[in-house]
Parts: C-alpha cells; sequence; structure tokens
C-alpha cells in the first residue's frame, strides 16, 4: 500500500495532459505569482480536509507525505507554464463584481457562493471574492492582447459560474477544469 | 545598511564570543545548513580548546547554543553575515556567508586581537569537519556527546516521547487546514515518535543516544515556534508573509537528519517513502480513499 500510487491513482490529470495539448498546438500557456501561491495554499488546505474526512488515528504523517507529493507534483507542473511578473488593475475587476452584486439576476449567486464557503469553514467568507482572486482575474485580463484568443482556465466558483460576465466585460473566455477533457476532444475533432 | 548604523557599528556591537562564529566563516566559503553552522562551530570551540566561547546545552538542545544562534541573527541584521534560504530538493535550508562588510570586519577588528596560537589551533579544525556534509557532522558531534549510562538513555526517550506529546497537542490546538507548517511539524512529531517508539528495541546506546539528541533539538525548536504562535492573534503566517510556507528552515535541517538517521540505521524508512500499512488500517485506508474520491475540489478563492 503506497501512498505514492494511491495518490496518482487519484490525480486528475487533465491539467497535466491539457498543458501537452496545448503546448503541441503552438498556444502559449502563462500563469502568475498569485497564481502559484494561491494554488499551494488551495492545495494544503484541500488535502488536509480530505485526510480529516477520513478520520485517521495517525493522520500527521499521511498529511504530511500527500502534502510533500502534490507540492511536488505542482512545481513539475509550473515547470511547463511560463510565470510572468504582471502588473494589473484590481479595480476594474472589483467594479465589475459590485455590478453583479446591484444586479438582481447575479446576486443571488454570489449570495449561494458566500453560503457554501461558509458551510466548508470559512466565517469570513463574503459575497465578494477574495482579493487575491480578483487580481488572477486582472492579472488574465493583462495578459490579453487586441486579437488573442485567451482562456482562463480555472476551478474557482467565482470565475465559472460567471463566464459569461467574465467574457462579455473582458473578452476573456472562462475553461473550466472540468471541461478540459471535452474541450480537447472537442478540438481534435475540430483539426 | 546606512552610513549611521555603518559608523556605529563598533567592537562592542558585536559579542566577543563571535569571534569564532566569524573566523569559521571567513575561512570558508560558506557554510550549508544552521545544523552544520552549530556543530562546526561545537567541534571549533571544544577541540581548539577556546575559552569564553559559547555554552552549549548537551543534553536539551543536542548539543545546541541558543546564544550561537542569536549572534547570528545579529550579525546578519549588522549585515556582516548573509544568510540564503534555498527551496531544497526536499526541505529548505539556510547558506550562511560572510559579507565583504564582515570580512574587513573581521581583518581589522577581530583578527587582530586573535592570539596566533588561537588561530594555529582553530584553521585545521574548521578545515577538517568543513569537509563533513551536515548529517555526517551533526551525527558526528551526537556521537561525541552521547549519554553515558544506557540505562539514562531509555528514561530520557521515555521523557521525551511525553514532552513531544505535549507539544504535539499544543500543535493540534493550533491547526488549521490552511496551515503548510503546522501540516510538517505534525508530521515531523509523529514520525520521531515512532523512531523513538523502534529505537526501544535497538541495542546500541550510540545509535540510541543520537536520535535522542536529533528528536531533543527537533522538540526544543518546535516549542521554541510554538512561542510565537501561541500570541494571541498572531498567526506567523499572517504575521509575516509566506512565512507558514518557508519556516525557520533550521526545523527542516534537525527533522532532514532524523529521517536519513533513521534510514541510514534501518530504524524508519525516511518519512517520503513509508508504507501505509505502518500508518493505517484497512478500514483507515478505504476511508481515505473514499475522503478523496468524493471530495468537491471545486475553490472559491
Amino acid at each position: 500500500m503506497r501512498l505514492d500510487s494511491d495518490i496518482h491513482a487519484l490525480y486528475n490529470e487533465s491539467v497535466s495532459q491539457f498543458i501537452g495539448f496545448a503546448t503541441s498546438r503552438g498556444a502559449k500557456l502563462v500563469s502568475s505569482g498569485t497564481v502559484e501561491n494561491e494554488t499551494q495554499e488551495q492545495l494544503t488546505g484541500a488535502i488536509n480536509r480530505m485526510v480529516d474526512r477520513a478520520s485517521l488515528r495517525r493522520a500527521g504523517q499521511v498529511k504530511g507525505i500527500a502534502q510533500k507529493k502534490c507540492w511536488g507534483r505542482l512545481a513539475d507542473l509550473l515547470k511547463r507554464i511560463t510565470v510572468l511578473p504582471l502588473e494589473s488593475n484590481v479595480e476594474s475587476v472589483k467594479s465589475f463584481y459590485e455590478g453583479l452584486l446591484g444586479n438582481e439576476a447575479t446576486r443571488p449567486k454570489l449570495e449561494a457562493l458566500r453560503n457554501w464557503r461558509r458551510n466548508r469553514g470559512d466565517k469570513r467568507a463574503g459575497l465578494m471574492p477574495e482579493e487575491s482572486d480578483m487580481k488572477i482575474l486582472s492579472e488574465a485580463v493583462a495578459v490579453k492582447r487586441d486579437g488573442d484568443t485567451l482562456f482562463l482556465v480555472s476551478n474557482d466558483r467565482h470565475f465559472c459560474e460567471f463566464g459569461q460576465e467574465i467574457e462579455r466585460a473582458f473578452d476573456v473566455r472562462l475553461l473550466p477544469v472540468q471541461n478540459l477533457n471535452q474541450f480537447m476532444i472537442e478540438h481534435e475533432r475540430g483539426n | 545598511m546606512n552610513q549611521s548604523s555603518e559608523t556605529r557599528l563598533t567592537q562592542e556591537a558585536v559579542p566577543k564570543r563571535a569571534y569564532i562564529l566569524l573566523f569559521v566563516l571567513s575561512h570558508v566559503s560558506a557554510v550549508y545548513t544552521e545544523l552544520k553552522l552549530q556543530k562546526l562551530v561545537f567541534q571549533v570551540q571544544n577541540e581548539a580548546k577556546i575559552s569564553a566561547g559559547y555554552r552549549y546545552f548537551k543534553h536539551y538542545y543536542g548539543p545546541y547554543s541558543r546564544e550561537l544562534a542569536i549572534d547570528t541573527l545579529t550579525l546578519i541584521n549588522q549585515g556582516l553575515v548573509h544568510r540564503e534560504t534555498v527551496v531544497g530538493r526536499e526541505y529548505p535550508y539556510s547558506i550562511f556567508r560572510i559579507t565583504d562588510r564582515g570580512k574587513t570586519y573581521f581583518n581589522q577588528s577581530v583578527l587582530p586581537n586573535l592570539s596566533s596560537k588561537n588561530v594555529e589551533r582553530m584553521r585545521p579544525i574548521v578545515d577538517k569537519y568543513n569537509g563533513y556534509t551536515p548529517h555526517d557532522l551533526a551525527e558526528a558531534v551526537y556521537r561525541r556527546w552521547q549519554i553515558e549510562e544506557p540505562s539514562k538513555i531509555d528514561s530520557e526517550i521515555v521523557a521525551l516521547e511525553t514532552d513531544l506529546n505535549t507539544v504535539r497537542n499544543f500543535w493540534e490546538t493550533q491547526y488549521f487546514p490552511d496551515c503548510p507548517a503546522i501540516t510538517y511539524y505534525l508530521a515531523f512529531i509523529e514520525y520521531s515518535q515512532d523512531a523513538l517508539q523502534k529505537a526501544t528495541t535497538i541495542k546500541d546506546p550510540v545509535v540510541k543516544s543520537v536520535l535522542l539528541s536529533a528528536c531533543l533539538e527537533m522538540n526544543q525548536k518546535l516549542g521554541g515556534i510554538a512561542e510565537v504562535c501561541s500570541k494571541k492573534g498572531e498567526c506567523p503566517a499572517r504575521v509575516e508573509q509566506d512565512l507558514c510556507r518557508n519556516p525557520d528552515p533550521s526545523i527542516y535541517e534537525v527533522f532532514g537528519f532524523i529521517e536519513d538517521f533513521c534510514q541510514r540505521q534501518k530504524i524508519l524508512p525516511k518519512l517520503w517513502d513509508r508504507d501505509l500499512h505502518e500508518l493505517m488500517t484497512g478500514d483507515e485506508y478505504e476511508r481515505l480513499k473514499d475522503a478523496f474520491r468524493t471530495y468537491d475540489t471545486s475553490s472559491s478563492s
């Protein structure tokens, strides 16, 4: 029974496959320090919550091993992407979400998201996304050049729930992680 | 460092005992890990028989000198020594180097006051031990400072197990899922407890003594950080950005020694190589797999 192989069987390989897919087609893949930090932070929390749910008697080492292995995998993944130092304008993204809050059609979604976060233990969760989320979206906007098609690959519900709104406001297309396989299949067919 | 603090740096500002540290650092290009720096200064001080040096606490700090740790920080703050933190293949670690300013200070203010006899005695010892890897040097020092009476080792192991439990309980109360540092601390403590448990069946008192000393040192370090974390409302992750992701490398250095030693002595495999059979029951394993399978990985931040 090796955690290495067991965890491996549970990895979601779609991001890794997507990187290979996109690179082989000449697409430019970029990330930022904010994304890197955020991913690392999320990873630790996710691993620990999963192990906590299993109520192990000696969870300390299991968590440590899993954290180490997942961080290593993340580092390998990031080596395949260009990490850019990005200057961005968070204010425009803030205004965008404030606009969603003021809109009767979209406000309930933000409320539902806040409740979902609170149920997961984030007692500080408010209606607006975290500052780092807004920074990530503003960085994506900063990367975008006229005429380019820019995809933001994310699993973040503050982005995924508002894909159409984000595309309309910033011309950035949301690509949820769970749709990556479908996206690759469709592009294969298209080619 | 600005001009005013430059001129303020007098011989009095640097503790006299720090000349051993400055001598070591001026003599080598770099010292890799605080673990090695501690043990190197210790060996130089003891083998060269330098008086008025650092006080080392052999049982409770491994041997480890808190004064040396503080002097190192002081010299770093004064711009005489540079510390670089490296992520490392397995764990983060520190590299210490004397700066140009430190070299000037050493040559002008320290070296002229050192007796040639002391210099002659210290030089070959630095050369000798600088060639050791951090783990080899730490083991050599722990062996030298081994606890003499075998019966005392076992009772000290029992006492340390209690101490580790206390520190573990503390970290469990501080635990929150998003903290990577506490995740590692709890893993290190649990591993050390397993190692000490296994060590009770080992016959060789030297091996037991080395493991005990290293675990004592780690326990002390974890206790030291606990003091920072226990301050109300002061999570180091927030107080000092990134500290939790890049905490004091010296804890990792000592733990790195412990698991390396355990592997070499066949006490336990390294933490990352441990078999899950030893860590959980079949039922627990099934629960873990289920938790991984059903966990909602979407995020909100």
